[in-house]
């Protein structure tokens, strides 16, 4: 059974913007899924939906086999959400806040009690129940925020951008939580980023979305197959050539698209193994002295920039 | 035990921040200081119910501004997805709103002592009903209002507009005989008059009027359990039909 269904989705807000268009999607339990998408591309609308917070216009949505519109209720006491701003009460206590969560969903305190020593351990929170929430690091916080949503052990966790505005350290320590939920707990987890990299070492299966709809959709081994032997980079040796090489390349037709980062340019291109030697030509005809040049393996970001648009001629 | 909850999380925060108790009882304890010296045919029984009224506008009126926060932080739709019933979230900010305006009315009780006022326990005990009545219609007004008025200004300027003009436009400063007659159907028309002529009658001994009591009484159950039954339908479809 898929632990998300969603088949043919619609959602057009009152003020006329379309955030989902014909979306589909199907998640497997015990997956980890990522969400991919810039602003605005119908992430959070998706996340409102599948959490019965919002009603769509069509489209069929299960949730493990329930239909989400006729038993609403029934799924809520399986999914539980962690929202992108860190909800938790900061005049509460980390275990009045625990214990606040877990009667929203009528666990009797004993039970509850038991959960929260195990969530305090995985969530390595031990050094922190004494002190006050509201003095608690953005990190701690977000664990904290995460904890509360697994009090119910829930089937299906959805996380929306569970590491926005945290720093490196605390970011490595949410994806070894988010790895720990899956394999202690068997939940299937539901996350949207911006990360790529986040959502490459996480996830079982990514999505990538734009303008409401699902523009790719698989392993992050299969997303690469978008890409694979056609991206040839090259590092030039002076940074003043870059303006250069891609003026002189823009006319070139075989080239598709070009990302730019420090020295290094990216290009897609339609046959990497072959075109690959007309880029060495051109360096070699123009004095363009380089580093490096050669044929990518593509990573989640070029499939990612690539689909979306993004990359700049 | 979901009502309880969700109270237990609203009084924690209402004791953690007293400056709340303190700021909203600020501007009745000043119309009933100076009022009552003020004006020399006016006693200081008199103008206490409608002292009374304005603090519970001050305090359960306020029951919204909450869900501001609540939505700012998430914790909003961490409650809504969640299975617990939606009259429980909509009693338990009710209930929070009547223990801090009983706590302000006490507060006002306390200090009109000191001004000559004597409230026995059997008057206290008459008037509990309508002041619970009272301040449950308010509060769930006012949580309804949170779910329709997208931002917090407008929902102060919005209690602002209404507030004082409801204040006025009652027998809170004057008896109703002195009322202009332009105004007099006004005045009748406006529920809290009801509410504060009937405290007014406990207060001071005028035990001859128990319809205006049990009139008042019934009212405020009437809007009270007709707001709290549409706060609870509008938060059931807040967000599904963005």
């Amino acid at each position: 059974m898929n632990a998300v269904f969603v088949k043919d989705l619609s959602k057009t807000y009152k003020n006329g913007k379309k955030a989902l268009d014909n979306f589909s999607v199907s998640i497997k339990e015990n997956d980890i899924f990522s969400l991919l998408g810039e602003n605005g591309s119908g992430k959070s609308t998706l996340i409102n939906i599948l959490t019965t917070y919002l009603m769509p216009d069509c489209g069929e949505i299960e949730i493990l086999g329930k239909n989400i519109i006729d038993y609403p209720h029934e799924i809520r006491k399986i999914i539980s959400c962690v929202s992108q701003n860190v909800s938790i009460d900061l005049h509460l206590s980390l275990y009045e806040n625990l214990i606040f969560q877990s009667r929203l969903y009528g666990i009797e305190k004993n039970k509850a009690v038991r959960k929260i020593q195990k969530l305090i351990e995985i969530f390595s929170l031990e050094e922190f129940t004494e002190k006050r929430v509201a003095t608690y690091s953005g990190g701690i916080k977000r664990r904290l925020d995460i904890a509360m949503g697994m009090i119910s052990e829930p089937k299906i966790l959805f996380l929306d951008e569970p590491t926005v505005a945290l720093d490196t350290e605390s970011r490595k320590s949410v994806w070894q939580i988010i790895k720990n939920i899956k394999n202690e707990y068997g939940t299937t987890v539901f996350m949207t980023t911006h990360y790529l990299e986040e959502a490459e070492k996480l996830s079982d299966t990514i999505c990538i979305m734009k303008d409401g709809k699902n523009i790719a959709y698989g392993t992050s081994e299969d997303l690469k197959k978008y890409l694979k032997q056609n991206l040839i980079k090259v590092t030039l040796k002076e940074k003043e050539n870059i303006k250069k090489f891609l003026k002189i390349i823009s006319s070139e037709k075989f080239i598709k698209n070009t990302e730019t980062v420090k020295n290094t340019i990216t290009m897609n291109v339609e046959n990497s193994s072959e075109n690959i030697f007309t880029v060495g030509n051109i360096l070699s005809a123009n004095n363009i002295k380089y580093n490096l040049l050669s044929v990518s393996e593509p990573t989640i970001e070029d499939v990612y920039l690539s689909l979306v648009g993004k990359g700049r001629r | 035990m979901e009502t309880l909850n969700i109270f237990s999380r609203n009084i924690k925060w209402r004791f953690q921040n007293p400056i709340t108790i303190i700021m909203t009882i600020i501007q009745p304890l000043i119309w009933l200081l100076f009022y009552s010296n003020m004006a020399a045919d006016i006693s200081s029984s008199f103008i206490l119910p409608g002292i009374i009224v304005l603090v519970m506008f001050s305090s359960a009126g306020n029951n919204g501004v909450a869900n501001y926060y609540s939505k700012q932080n998430g914790s909003f739709y961490r409650i809504h997805i969640s299975p617990v019933k939606k009259s429980s979230v909509v009693l338990g900010h009710v209930l929070d709103a009547e223990v801090f305006s009983f706590t302000e009315v006490l507060i006002l009780i306390l200090i009109s002592f000191f001004m000559s006022v004597r409230i026995s326990f059997s008057e206290l005990f008459l008037m509990l009903p309508v002041i619970f009545a009272t301040v449950f219609f308010i509060s769930s007004f006012s949580y309804f209002l949170s779910l329709i008025i997208p931002s917090e200004n407008i929902f102060y300027i919005f209690l602002n507009t209404f507030i004082l003009p409801l204040f006025f436009m009652s027998t809170a400063l004057f008896p109703y005989e002195k009322i202009p007659v332009q105004y007099k159907t006004a005045v009748n028309i406006n529920p809290f008059t009801h509410v504060i002529n009937s405290l007014r009658t406990i207060i001071m001994n005028q035990n001859n009027n128990y319809s205006e009591y049990l009139f008042s009484l019934m009212l405020m159950i009437l809007l009270g359990v007709i707001m709290f039954i549409i706060s609870v339908k509008k938060l059931k479809i807040y967000g599904k039909n963005l």
